[in-house]
């Protein structure tokens, strides 16, 4: 195996509230090599976007902070970087794109000008070379005559439109690590499409490795490399894509692959072809304690389970789950 | 098919404020009025020639009497015409340049506090509302009579006691653009807070932060007024202010010598008021129809 590019390690973070401190992020690892996919999923509220902002070093101040772990980015460990190195991390080598396309870009300077400063905050270059790279990148995202688009603003964008300028900005840089936060959420299915290709293939001409993050189980498992699953602040299943939909050892992830509607079904629908959901909802952080936080929920569940510290189990070489009952395993 | 001026491709936001500002007729009107009396101060005194501080006729001199002083003559027999056309640059120099230090000092501060939030937001704002309690009219006249009135004591003086307003505006604006996703983009992009406040958010929150300025103008400008009338402004300056307050004592000898300086405050104000509404108007985006 390749020398990983980011090494995340028992990563905890902690939010501050009124009823005292809530661990939002529980010992959170994963690693990320250069040019890989990895996807993260989880319902809403699971740590999947507070992952991504602690590895910007974006946690939000001052009621978050990373009470503990490493975020190892080429054996450094950004956790413990100066601010000033960080902002040269940012945008420069692990770059981001966010949800909201329609307001993530500043409505009064156009799209072309917003790309110039990602370029201008990093690198010292000629205001022609900029423009080049300006023009050169939304051609390369996709978008149709962007000599004249660059002079565009924001409002004169569709939504899929201002999706590939954001994978613009995100990538004029070159950076190594794209972290892209729910990219296709917001836009039409038949664009969702696209824009994932997009990411894709501008990942395999550079090389980038890309953290996906999704609350949907379909996407996720069609584009990833690797997948980790995340419930109530915990990565509860880690390993190769192939294995973890087709051999899921968490009883939460199963039911997220079952949640995948399947547009091949066909003839009759019977009671037992409803598609099946997962009961219940995410617990209230406050309350989880070192048990399985999945444990009310779960069909499997038994009275073990309710004094089981949870703990990561083996299945193989690359495959963890954090239940106790996954099959054969001994706890790592 | 029938030409529809509404119907046209989008335009800088800028380009489209700047077209609603335009189409408004009170604001108009006012920056015809604002356009009238700047330029009457600009070429008025050389045009009409006569020295504003100089005894030139019989004193109490009542308008339309004598050609060489149409608008009369006050108590020491100044020229009221010549005073209200040399005190027009005065007034609105002062106006402006008060008003300009008021919309700095609130915009600063009313920025670091809004972005900061927390601690320096609570001390900021504390020392904000020390100055709003304090009375403003009272506040000023100490500053003026602690120092020796000049044009630059009596600038930062109105400044001082204008800009808390302004400050909690910024400060409004500043706490709700914040959050907002371009904001985080560009923070996601290594930008640093300086920039992402002044470059950033500050262009944002420019439009109602430059119509309020445009009202502090107006008020400063009366205030200025105020400091005058009392005395306490720079008696080397002949601005409006000072010709009603010099004359305050003859008020029914020479009313004229009050009223058309008065006149000329209420229509500068006017003006710079319906230029602002109007700016407000054009740039706070919930009264354009989209």
């Amino acid at each position: 195996m390749t020398e990983p590019l980011l090494a995340v390690e028992n990563l905890c973070v902690d939010f501050a509230t009124r009823s005292g401190p809530v661990r939002v992020l529980n010992d959170v690892s994963f690693t990320l090599a250069p040019g890989e996919t990895l996807g993260i999923v989880g319902e809403s509220g699971c740590g999947k976007s507070m992952t991504s902002l602690a590895v910007m070093g974006l946690v939000p101040r001052p009621n978050g902070r990373i009470a503990s772990g490493r975020i190892l980015f080429r054996g450094e460990d950004l956790v413990r970087a100066p601010a000033r190195r960080m902002r040269q991390i940012r945008g420069a080598a692990i770059s981001m794109i966010f949800q909201e396309p329609m307001t993530s870009l500043n409505p009064i300077f156009t799209v072309g000008r917003q790309i110039a400063e990602a370029i201008r905050l990093h690198e010292d270059v000629s205001r022609a070379e900029v423009r080049n790279r300006v023009v050169d990148v939304l051609g390369r995202v996709g978008i149709p005559d962007p000599t004249r688009r660059a002079d565009e603003y924001p409002h004169q964008l569709s939504g899929g439109m201002r999706q590939r300028v954001m994978i613009a900005m995100a990538l004029v840089c070159r950076p190594q690590i794209l972290i892209a936060d729910e990219p296709t959420t917001a836009l039409d299915v038949t664009v969702q499409a696209q824009i994932l290709d997009l990411i894709l293939g501008l990942q395999q001409e550079e090389n980038t490795a890309v953290i996906l993050i999704s609350h949907d189980m379909g996407v996720i498992s069609q584009v990833s490399d690797r997948i980790m699953v995340m419930y109530a602040g915990r990565a509860i299943e880690k390993g190769p894509c192939r294995e973890v939909v087709e051999t899921s050892a968490h009883p939460y992830t199963r039911g997220l692959i079952a949640c995948i509607p399947d547009i091949e079904r066909t003839g009759r629908m019977t009671e037992a072809d409803r598609l099946p959901t997962i009961p219940g909802i995410v617990p209230d952080l406050r309350t989880l304690g070192e048990t399985c936080a999945f444990a009310p929920r779960c069909a499997l569940a038994d009275a073990g389970c309710d004094t089981w510290t949870v703990a990561p189990v083996r299945l193989d070489e690359a495959h963890v789950a954090a239940c106790r009952k996954a099959a054969g395993g001994a706890v790592a | 098919m029938a030409r529809d001026p509404a119907f046209h491709p989008p335009k800088a936001p800028f380009v489209e404020a700047m077209a609603i500002f335009l189409g408004n007729r009170a604001a108009m009107a006012g920056l015809i009025v604002l356009a009238v009396v700047i330029l009457a101060s600009l070429i008025g005194p050389s045009l009409y020639g006569v020295d504003p501080k100089a005894t030139v006729n019989a004193p109490f001199l009542p308008p339309m009497e004598d050609a060489a002083s149409p608008l009369g003559t006050d108590y020491i027999g100044r020229d009221v015409l010549a005073g209200l056309l040399s005190g027009g640059p005065a007034t609105i120099m002062i106006g402006t340049a008060a008003a300009l230090v008021a919309v700095l000092i609130g915009i600063t501060l009313g920025a670091l506090a809004g972005y900061y939030g927390g601690m320096t937001d609570t001390i900021l704002m504390r020392f904000t509302e020390f100055f709003q309690v304090l009375p403003a009219l009272l506040f000023a006249m100490v500053l003026m009579t602690l120092f020796t009135p000049s044009l630059r004591v009596t600038i930062i003086g109105i400044g001082l006691v204008m800009w808390p307003p302004t400050a909690r505006l910024a400060r409004a604006e500043f706490m709700k653009l914040r959050n907002m996703d371009y904001v985080r983009a560009e923070r996601a992009m290594g930008a640093r807070d300086r920039r992402i406040i002044w470059r950033v958010i500050l262009p944002n929150a420019m439009p109602p932060l430059i119509a309020a300025a445009a009202l502090v103008v107006g008020v400063s400008i009366l205030f200025e007024a105020g400091l005058s009338f009392l005395g306490l402004g720079d008696p080397n300056i002949r601005s409006w202010g000072e010709m009603i307050g010099s004359n305050r004592d003859y008020i029914f000898d020479c009313p004229w010598a009050v009223f058309f300086p008065g006149i000329a405050i209420f229509l500068t104000v006017l003006g710079v008021s319906l230029v602002g509404d109007g700016l407000n108007d054009a740039m706070n985006p919930r009264f354009r129809e989209r």
